[in-house]
């Protein structure tokens, strides 16, 4: 009877053992793209930054930048050489600038030979007319909840309304707040949280997967996420949107001013498209879903090419005065 | 009323026929002697007037020759054939009780009922459940799902799961019938059984393509399982028990051998053994309190079988079957107590009623009325207890979560067998469905000054109804010439939408010889539900949504055709070729996740279309010691999603995801002597389709490293094979027969691939300081012995 229990544990045991096991995987390609980047602006100098993929299994390899492509960028059938130029965003790529600087409504399209590279790269787009978009109103709420030793949560909404154009149009609303520096004297938030950034659009169509969607903040401005949207359900209609910002503010805050910019960009349809899958792909997590394709419009490469103009207007900083100790003591 | 006045109408309709033919009919059933369960598909041939009939679903038949005599032969696999030879002059009542045959008690695919030369179906397979019994599978638990796996055009998901893939449909597009009501959820433990007790079973046809035109509402395969009616000659039964489950099962005359029962229950005990070391848990820790944790599931399926007379019967049929999973535990400290509780069941519960009744012997009725629902809820409860001098603080927080889906059907049909050349079903149905996508209810109550919380979030209950006319025949145009034609009008009413469907069937069969036979079928399917899931095991939290005013619903053309052969009587050869063209159907969106919800579920898929295509061929020996047989399968299955805005691998055509070049099955079974018998399995199939974006760059704008997936399903996963072992002992005892059961789940260890992913750094090169990650495949189930203990009396 003693030996009964092996029977129920031996098959226990083997379900145990190992796994796991590395496959051996060898696809047909494993040689890096050329990979094209460029989101032509008007009334900007265009640059295209070259750089070279990597193989996904190759953990050393970072990717190189492409230095010494022969690139030709036509605006409305002109054509213009572009000039390689150090890139110093630190990341391995290099950066080609052309002297245009093209306007909304004109047509672009950039062909880059790369020696070893059997065809050339090629791709084609259109800078988007200026948003047609009227801020008519915003509302700026405050509330804070903290002390002056231990910080604390600070939120604010801004409100504005937009008219856009009976047209299909994409756009990218992005926020960006100044940063105005500190030291002891004049406190400033704290740059080790990262603020949230609410969107509420009430009936505009989001072509993301979520309605609101998060924005994370830093002192540069601006990174990464921001709320795309197509004005296909307001087309030549006021809208409201509400923004929402919830931040932790660092101990010591007497008095902070945070002006606001909002920017709005009308997108081509390429860029919309490519940021819309590269937003999704890194919010994706799902060990069963399906991994998100990024959108590209490079034919010979891979990357986008995708042309925007962008307009902006400023808010007027929220305000808060200095508080005591006691004011809202909400930790104490 | 309705009926009072068309039941007249069809007994006439019955009786004028052989009045004009100077014809008379035969009628009756057929049952097996031993146990008076019907016999479907039997056939039942004057072998003077070359004319035939095949029992129904309720082992009825009917055969109406002209006036003369007659040498009927009624026939069943594994039955002692039997002859009546008399003069008809008169209609006739005749019911046959077949005594089981020794010499072929051997284990067969009884494909000559329905896939056999002479029929004029097509893409079907009958797959006796004593054949299912005997296929060894994982954690020896004998799984109806896993054993069609083994036959051509059918596909398994993922390792180790119940789901099935037929001819590039998804595992939403079959139909399940238990006794001819839907099932939604035919799976337990996330897909590793299926909710099917074979015990309880007594018939399991599987219909890939060709469809009837009674069947209705997915586009892909239609199972139709018959349970058993229970023994009118005595009680008998069987006991098992096996490394995770228990099984029981009785069947008997109730009262008289006019009502019969039959009474089965399969439980996991996990659980139960589980239950010891979690009380010594308790023990260790005064502070703990009643500690449980713990998962099972269970099925119960019963069946009550009254028959008035010879013409009419009354059939009572439930089957419930859920799993569970639940956790609890408290915490007491002097003047302070905790509790946590957390319930999580899902399942199944269908009931119906059915009627069976003859209004004239050329003319029978099925009148069925049933209730099938499937939930899955999810409840959390904490509770807090601060005990102060003078009062007591008290709250109690609950979340739970529901979804689900409920049916109650009506449906009529009738078989109409007007002369033997012509065999006729026509009937139609009304599903009420109430689906209630998903809810989430919060509560919070406390004795103290704080207001109680109570809140109900998600999506509200949909109600839709689907209805359906039906009508085909089985014509017998000539000797050689068969055709099954018919018609299924169907519709679709949600939220004031209304979907109609005409769906032809057409079937044909051409008999070269005896032995040798070519088909071919059209059918138009229709479907308008869906299964949300989020990934490729069957998830409880798998919801089933309707079509809407947005989502359209699916439908497909099949045609097939195929050459039959039979060896001599020894062995039978099919060949099958099949297009199938599937228009909206559904997939995910890049990146969307349902996590069990179905909010805004619309925004999260695309639709778009799908074909597949590919060759099926069967082996298969039915006779003698070594039975079995080889299934192969070359098939192609492909999306393209192009539509505006629902473009996915930028409208390009990718494989889908069960999209298999090859597939081979062989299944032998060898019973040299009643004491022993025994069977293997082999399977190899290419390996499934993934995504991986093989090249990665920084995007030098934002920073972002963009992963880059040149197009979808671009993967495949390593060739799959496995080979499956088991023999059983069976002894002779005082009231009956002990059968000790050893089967082996993936004889040779293979370590089959369930999930893809990379694991960084894996690869070190010493030279050059090289890391470099590496693919690696996560198995589920290496070798897995298993025995069983059974009791038949």
């Amino acid at each position: 009877m003693t030996r009964l229990k092996y029977f129920f544990f031996l098959p226990l045991a083997i379900l145990m053992v190992g796994c796991t096991e590395v496959i051996d995987f060898k696809p047909d390609n494993v040689e890096p793209y050329t990979v094209l980047v460029s989101r032509p602006q008007n009334d900007e100098v265009v640059t295209v930054q070259m750089s070279r993929s990597r193989f996904f299994l190759d953990n050393d390899n970072y990717g190189t930048g492409v230095s010494d492509a022969s690139l030709t960028l036509t605006v409305n059938g002109t054509p213009y050489r572009g000039v390689y130029t150090p890139s110093f965003n630190g990341y391995a790529s290099c950066g080609y600038r052309f002297a245009v600087r093209p306007q909304a409504g004109d047509t672009l399209t950039v062909s880059a030979v790369v020696p070893g590279t059997e065809q050339p790269l090629t791709a084609g787009t259109r800078i988007p007319l200026t948003p047609n978009l009227t801020i008519t109103d915003y509302v700026v709420d405050t509330s804070y909840y903290g002390s002056y030793y231990y910080g604390g949560d600070f939120s604010f909404r801004l409100r504005f309304k937009v008219r856009s154009p009976d047209e299909q149009c994409y756009y990218s609303v992005r926020i960006r707040r100044a940063y105005n520096g500190g030291d002891d004297e004049e406190p400033v938030w704290d740059t080790d949280y990262l603020e949230e950034v609410y969107f509420e659009c009430n009936d505009a169509v989001v072509n993301s997967l979520d309605i609101a969607s998060n924005i994370n903040l830093d002192n540069e401005g601006f990174w990464g996420n921001e709320m795309l949207f197509s004005n296909e359900l307001f087309r030549n209609d006021e809208h409201e949107f509400t923004v929402t910002f919830n931040a932790w503010v660092n101990q010591g805050l007497r008095v902070a001013e945070m002006p606001l910019y909002v920017e709005i960009r009308a997108l081509s349809p390429e860029l919309y498209r490519y940021i819309q899958t590269t937003s999704q792909q890194s919010d994706f997590d799902e060990l069963f879903g399906e991994p998100v394709q990024v959108y590209c419009n490079i034919s010979g490469g891979i990357g986008v090419f995708g042309g925007q103009n962008v307009a902006s207007f400023r808010a007027p900083a929220p305000r808060f005065e200095k508080f005591s100790n006691n004011t809202n003591n909400y930790f104490e | 009323m309705f009926l009072k006045k068309l039941i007249p109408l069809l007994a006439w309709l019955g009786l004028m026929a052989p009045l004009m033919a100077q014809s008379y009919t035969i009628s009756g059933t057929v049952t097996a002697y031993f146990t008076g369960e019907t016999l479907i598909s039997a056939t039942v041939y004057d072998m003077l007037s070359g004319k035939g009939a095949l029992t129904n679903a309720q082992g009825r038949f009917s055969l109406t020759l002209p006036k003369g005599d007659v040498v009927l032969r009624v026939s069943y696999v594994g039955y002692d054939t039997q002859y009546d030879t008399f003069l008809l002059d008169a209609n006739r009542q005749m019911n046959v009780a077949l005594v089981s045959s020794l010499t072929l008690q051997t284990v067969t695919i009884r494909a000559d009922r329905i896939n056999s030369p002479q029929s004029s179906q097509m893409s079907a397979i009958d797959v006796p459940i004593e054949h299912i019994k005997a296929i060894p599978v994982l954690f020896g638990e004998s799984d109806v799902l896993k054993a069609l796996q083994l036959l051509p055009g059918v596909q398994s998901g993922t390792e180790g799961m119940s789901g099935i893939y037929v001819r590039g449909g998804g595992p939403d597009q079959n139909l399940f019938l238990l006794d001819g009501v839907p099932l939604y959820n035919v799976n337990h433990m996330g897909g590793f059984f299926s909710a099917f007790n074979a015990d309880a079973i007594k018939n399991v046809t599987l219909y890939k393509g060709s469809f009837p035109a009674r069947f209705s509402g997915r586009l892909s395969s239609v199972l139709d399982i018959t349970t058993n009616d229970g023994n009118d000659k005595r009680i008998h039964g069987n006991v098992s028990i096996g490394l995770i489950a228990a099984k029981a099962n009785i069947e008997g005359p109730l009262f008289s051998d006019k009502t019969t029962f039959n009474v089965s229950v399969r439980r996991t005990y996990a659980d139960l053994m589980l239950k010891p070391t979690l009380a010594l848990v308790s023990l260790a820790d005064p502070a703990l309190d009643k500690v449980k944790l713990g998962y099972f599931f269970y099925d119960l399926n019963a069946k009550v079988t009254h028959r008035f007379n010879d013409r009419s019967r009354l059939i009572g049929s439930w089957y419930s079957g859920d799993d569970k999973i639940y956790a609890g535990m408290g915490f007491s400290s002097g003047d302070y107590e905790e509790r946590f509780d957390l319930g999580y069941k899902w399942g199944n519960m269908v009931g119906s009623l059915r009627w069976n009744y003859e209004i004239n012997p050329k003319l029978f009725m099925n009148l069925t009325g049933a209730y099938t629902r499937y939930r899955n809820n999810i409840s959390i409860t904490m509770e807090d207890n601060e005990f102060y001098d003078t009062h007591m603080d008290y709250y109690k927080a609950e979340v739970y979560y529901k979804s689900g889906i409920r049916d109650i059907t009506a449906k009529v049909d009738f078989d109409y067998q007007p002369n033997p050349d012509h065999t006729v079903k026509f009937g139609g149905q009304v599903l009420h469905h109430i689906f209630q996508p998903d809810v989430i209810g919060n509560r919070m109550e406390t004795n103290t000054d704080e207001p109680v919380i109570d809140t109900v979030l998600g999506e509200s209950i949909v109600h839709a109804n689907e209805m359906s006319l039906f009508i085909e025949d089985d014509w017998n145009i000539s000797e050689a010439l068969k055709l099954n034609c018919g018609v299924n009008l169907s519709g679709f009413l949600v939220q004031g939408k209304f979907y109609p469907s005409l769906q032809p069937r057409l079937s044909g069969r051409w008999l070269i010889s005896d032995d040798l036979s070519i088909k071919a079928g059209y059918s138009y399917m229709t479907q308008y539900m869906h299964q949300l899931s989020n990934s490729s095991i069957s998830l409880p939290t798998d919801l089933w949504v309707p079509v809407t005013a947005r989502i359209a619903p699916m439908y497909a053309h099949q045609v097939a055709a195929g050459v039959f052969y039979n060896f001599l009587g020894l062995a039978d050869l099919s060949m099958e070729l099949y297009y199938k063209k599937m228009r909206n159907m559904l997939e995910y969106r890049d990146g969307a996740s349902f996590l069990g919800s179905s909010a805004a579920w619309e925004d999260k898929v695309c639709m778009g279309d799908g074909w597949s295509y590919g060759v099926e061929l069967l082996l298969q020996r039915t006779i003698g010691k070594f039975t079995g047989w080889v299934g192969y399968t070359w098939s192609r299955t492909m999306r393209q999603f192009d539509r505006e805005g629902q473009m996915l691998n930028n409208g390009d055509p990718f494989p889908a995801k069960y999209d298999r070049r090859h597939d081979l099955a062989i299944m032998v079974s060898f019973k040299p002597s009643e004491k022993f018998d025994a069977s293997a399995t082999w399977i190899l199939s290419s390996g499934n389709t993934g995504t991986l974006a093989m090249q990665e760059y920084v995007d030098p704008v934002t920073g972002q490293e963009v992963s880059y997936v040149a197009s979808r399903n671009n993967f495949r996963m390593p060739v799959y094979h496995r080979l499956d072992a088991g023999v059983n002992f069976h002894s002779q005892k005082r009231h009956g027969v002990l059968t000790w059961s050893i089967s082996v789940y993936n004889l040779y260890n293979r370590k089959n691939p369930f999930l893809v992913f990379e694991r960084p750094n894996t690869h070190y090169v010493l030279d050059g300081q090289h890391y470099s990650s590496a693919l690696v495949k996560l198995s589920l189930f290496p070798i897995i012995p298993s025995l069983s203990l059974s009791y038949k009396f």
